[in-house]
């Protein structure tokens, strides 16, 4: 056989080497990408040819940076925008998702934010599952946004299945705690002081392993106070009334004025929203405002027997008004109450009975007062200053 | 052997003396070093940063290494004629690719190794060692110089390309033509994925041939999961996978120069 018959047969076995290689490479490729070409509608040159050069997650790092700008320089609404490419060009960016979803459910201040901070959570978690931030970002979520203290524990529950610290079992107590399953908060914070008190005598210098032990003796200590406390109240619950006036002060302007013997500083949730929105409320990661359906969301708190906060609905963009009838609700439920009203009403409502007190039957089954009056368009666009409801 | 070797240490001398390498390398050092000005982010993002911005700066300035150094080597011997002596010595042309090529992947591999070492120092630096101990957070970190050893690997197939296109061309159309190789390259892990979404039969049957026969500068890719700490099962069975699929297209690559150059008249 003649030197270029065997130059030009080892050629072709090198390239067939290549090809099965590349096939069998294939297989794991994926566990490495950043993740998959998908379309993302709109996205700067730049970025794009940095991203096909394989090196997206330079292009993400540099958009992150550019995100620090824009949030000392007070741009926050270009924020979300930037995060969504972030997530697309480096889906493990967990820190992006983080971010962004924070940036929707509360530095945006605008609670129609929160179904697609949840949403981008979600895609989150699927693209790292293995991480327990995301997990624990929706537990946060859920406690402090959405108020829903039974799907926090769910997520709670996940982060601290994966390998986490020891704050998101203390969520976790906290999250039980709110749900008024004490017992269960009790347990964790038992098991959190065991492995404190092991932790500190295998490292006694360790700062942060006494500041665990010791802020899970203190939480265990006012769980087992609280827990005496709040049955005792159950013995001698106590009506509570509240009633409501309506003023409209300009166009698009109304003051909702409460009387209540409702305990001081207790959060009275006032809320505006569309009568349709049970059927127009939808979760999107589309970065729409829900302004056509939901309007306000707030929570001011009681002095002095009365609540008074003003919803200025003038900004005829954020609140288009699309509907014709709106409904207004005044509500207070006791699991989303600082400590020291929960001190006098219970975790669930347990000294809460009679008056405007409503039982929700749950279980465990829980109380709350609420009221709400169906206010028409032309209630909040007249012109004249005027009470426009009272519900007693 | 040695004749190879030979070449191969005068290649190496003679990079080492071009300024234009250690400019690439002292700005690549530089920005790697300046990675504390991140330190305003919580340590983990600063972490991420460092790394995806370490990492691509390493791959970015081997690129430039790799095309620069490489492409001018046999056309500079043709210009000053040194290639008459070299060839007129009891050498085989052959031997006067592969030691080039060699000497040259020595010079890459001390850069990039470098410059690896200097991120590596840096993460350490950046609290990493403290939260997890250093010998715990070396083991986790050293994976940087892992990622950086199959970009080097996939960089050699840039060399082999821009030895090739030099024998019959001169630098500046060498550097272009490597650069594009490169370019298209480095779109082969997506075409791996438009197939996927193209409805077309024909269509995906001309882009599964491209993906399989053009260098895949994509394979060299796992830093997402050394900047974000992952390691994905078999890592080890793909990183020599990969560092397989390099070397063979390495091997074809000086074949096909050692092919054409035996042929050239210089």
């Amino acid at each position: 056989m003649s030197g270029t018959a065997k130059r030009v047969i080892l050629l072709v076995l090198c390239i067939l080497l290549i090809i099965v290689l590349q096939m069998k490479i294939d297989v794991y490729r994926p566990k490495y990408k950043p993740g998959e070409t998908v379309s993302l509608g709109y996205i700067s040159r730049e970025v794009l040819a940095t991203a096909l050069m394989g090196l997206r997650e330079v292009a993400a790092s540099l958009l992150w940076m550019k995100i620090e700008d824009y949030f000392h320089s007070g741009e926050h609404e270009k924020i979300p925008p930037l995060i969504r490419i972030i997530t697309w060009l480096d889906p493990h960016f967990v820190e992006a998702y983080s971010s962004g979803a924070w940036q929707l459910a509360w530095n945006s201040e605008d609670w129609r934010l929160i179904p697609s901070a949840e949403a981008f959570l979600e895609e989150g978690i699927k693209n790292n599952p293995d991480k327990y931030e995301l997990y624990a970002d929706m537990g946060w979520l859920y406690y402090d946004k959405i108020k829903d203290y039974d799907k926090a524990i769910e997520w709670y529950k996940r982060a601290s299945a994966l390998k986490s610290p020891p704050q998101v079992r203390r969520m976790l107590a906290h999250s039980y705690e709110r749900a008024g399953k004490i017992d269960e908060a009790i347990k964790i914070w038992k098991k959190l002081i065991e492995e404190g008190k092991k932790e500190v005598e295998r490292n006694p210098k360790n700062f942060e392993a006494i500041f665990n032990r010791d802020v899970a003796i203190h939480n265990y200590n006012m769980c087992i106070i609280r827990k005496i406390d709040r049955a005792a109240l159950a013995k001698r619950p106590k009506p509570y009334y509240l009633s409501f006036k309506v003023y409209r002060v300009s166009p698009r302007i109304l003051q909702i004025r409460a009387k209540t013997n409702l305990p001081e500083l207790s959060r009275i949730r006032v809320s505006l929203v569309d009568e349709d929105i049970a059927e127009r409320k939808k979760k999107s990661l589309g970065w729409q405002l829900m302004n056509e359906t939901e309007y306000i969301d707030v929570w001011p708190q009681v002095r002095k027997g009365e609540m008074k906060t003003d919803i200025d609905l003038t900004d005829a963009l954020k609140y288009p008004l699309k509907g014709e009838r709106f409904i207004l609700t005044i509500s207070l439920l006791p699991q989303t109450q600082p400590v020291v009203v929960q001190d006098v009403l219970g975790w669930l409502g347990e000294g809460m009975a009679g008056g405007d007190v409503v039982v929700i039957h749950s279980s465990p089954p829980k109380k709350k007062v609420e009221k709400s009056a169906i206010l028409t368009l032309n209630d909040i666009t007249g012109q004249q200053t005027a009470l426009i409801k009272e519900v007693k | 052997m040695s004749v190879i070797w030979s070449i191969a240490r005068g290649t190496f001398k003679e990079s080492m003396q071009k300024k234009i390498m250690w400019v690439f390398f002292g700005i690549a050092l530089l920005i790697i070093g300046l990675s504390f000005i991140f330190s305003y982010f919580s340590p983990s993002e600063e972490l991420t940063l460092i790394k995806s911005i370490g990492l691509g700066i390493i791959y970015l300035f081997g690129v430039l290494i790799a095309l620069i150094i490489t492409a001018g080597l046999i056309p500079t011997e043709i210009e000053r004629r040194t290639i008459h002596t070299v060839l007129s010595k009891p050498i085989e042309r052959w031997q006067f690719v592969l030691g080039k090529f060699l000497g040259v992947a020595l010079v890459l591999f001390m850069n990039m190794m470098l410059m690896a070492i200097a991120l590596l120092i840096v993460v350490m630096s950046k609290g990493s060692a403290r939260a997890e101990g250093f010998f715990k957070a070396l083991v986790t970190n050293s994976r940087i110089l892992e990622a950086t050893l199959l970009l080097f690997f996939y960089l050699l197939i840039l060399c082999a390309f821009a030895i090739l296109f030099s024998i019959f061309s001169t630098t500046n159309i060498s550097i272009t033509l490597s650069a594009f190789v490169f370019i298209i390259g480095s779109l082969s892990d997506y075409v791996a994925d438009i197939i996927k979404l193209s409805h077309n039969p024909l269509t995906s049957l001309v882009l599964k041939v491209l993906h399989l026969i053009v260098p895949n500068f994509g394979n060299a890719s796992i830093y997402n999961s050394v900047i974000h700490g992952y390691i994905p099962a078999g890592e080890a069975r793909y990183v020599l996978m990969a560092i397989a699929y390099s070397l063979a297209y390495c091997l074809v690559l000086m074949l096909l120069s050692t092919w054409i150059f035996a042929g050239k008249e210089v």
